[in-house]
């Protein structure tokens, strides 16, 4: 089966390492436990958010 | 030659993503907030987490909070500096930004043009009737600093009361924190009303200069202030799929810059850090000579 030359095309290395690094961070963030940090705060009324300070 | 079929793509794209991140109608009805699983997730778009209708989790919020953690850094208090220092750089909010990339790798800044619902309602105003003016391009540059300052400089260094780091975008800036979060909960909740001061009136101050600003100026907020449009921005430049100018057989008649939502002067800039992605240009190019391609 013949490829076409924009089959062919590989991924610019720039790309390639920030969609790498982007996975990567994402993983590692996600063993930290970040979300629940964020969780904890985006399950009360920020009072910052809405002006009280 | 004129593709109605995109704009209206566009328009429930923007529609369907409103809806869909502050679809918690029981909050529009009780003035309570969502407050379950959802809320671990990010969306890709600033979308305040106190509005009662929110179903996920702001980004900008997300990370200020995660560099807030550490506590912040007192500079009077030198002695504790590195253990700040130390403390921060293991608080880095490294899923939001990993999350960010990724979004950011793949499409550029295009969740601004397609499902941001501030950036959205900023275009239903600048439909108003009214002269209209492109602005002072040097502030776009103002959407950086911002960024660095109030989203990570501030939140990590400035110590409140009780010795913790605070959102200060979300606290001195945010309008659509204002928008979402603010005004309905003080509708929704009378005793929250008469706790309101300075802070809120100043918020309100900003909401109201930015709304009108809306109608003479093209998105605005997304242009000048949006930490997130100055996130996303330089990665216009590496991301998977970019936009493809034919600038040879261009006739430079200037319908894509008319239309452009933030005011570029497409063909030269269309793609830039600025570019939204929204296609309206190749939308309207007679031509048809701007696509979206792969890198």
């Amino acid at each position: 089966m013949n490829s076409s030359p924009q089959n062919e095309r590989k991924l610019p290395i720039p790309t390639l390492i920030v969609l790498l690094l982007a996975l990567i961070l994402v993983f590692i963030g996600y063993n930290n436990g970040e979300h629940r940090s964020y969780f904890q705060k985006a399950i009360l009324v920020c009072t910052q958010c809405i002006g009280l300070g | 030659m004129h593709r109605p079929g995109l704009k209206n793509i566009r328009f429930w794209s923007q529609l369907t993503a409103t809806i869909g991140t502050n679809a918690y109608l029981t909050g529009l009805k009780t003035g309570s907030i969502y407050t379950s699983t959802l809320k671990h997730i990010c969306v890709p778009t600033l979308n305040c987490y106190s509005c009662p209708a929110a179903l996920f989790s702001c980004p900008i919020g997300a990370m200020q909070v995660t560099v807030a953690g550490a506590g912040g850094l007192d500079l009077t208090a030198l002695h504790t500096i590195g253990a700040r220092l130390s403390a921060i750089a293991t608080s880095l909010p490294l899923l939001v930004i990993g999350f960010l990339a990724l979004v950011g790798g793949i499409v550029g800044r295009a969740a601004c043009g397609w499902v941001c619902p501030f950036g959205w309602f900023q275009e239903l105003l600048h439909k108003i009737p009214s002269p209209k003016f492109a602005g002072p391009k040097i502030l776009r540059y103002l959407k950086y600093l911002i960024l660095v300052v109030f989203v990570f400089l501030l939140p990590a260094f400035w110590l409140d009361e009780f010795d913790g780091g605070e959102p200060t975008f979300c606290k001195f800036i945010c309008p659509a924190g204002t928008l979402e979060g603010g005004l309905p909960l003080a509708w929704l909740q009378p005793g929250l009303r008469s706790q309101l001061g300075w802070l809120f009136t100043w918020k309100a101050f900003c909401l109201a200069a930015l709304l009108v600003m809306a109608v003479f100026f093209r998105r605005p907020f997304c242009r000048w202030v949006c930490p997130l449009g100055a996130f996303y921005g330089p990665f216009n430049r590496v991301s998977l799929a970019r936009i493809e100018f034919d600038k040879v057989n261009c006739i430079e008649c200037g319908a894509c810059s008319k239309k452009c939502p933030v005011s570029l002067d497409v063909p030269r800039e269309v793609d830039n850090a600025e570019c939204l992605r929204c296609l309206e240009c190749s939308n309207v190019c007679p031509k048809n000579l701007i696509k979206v391609a792969r890198r």
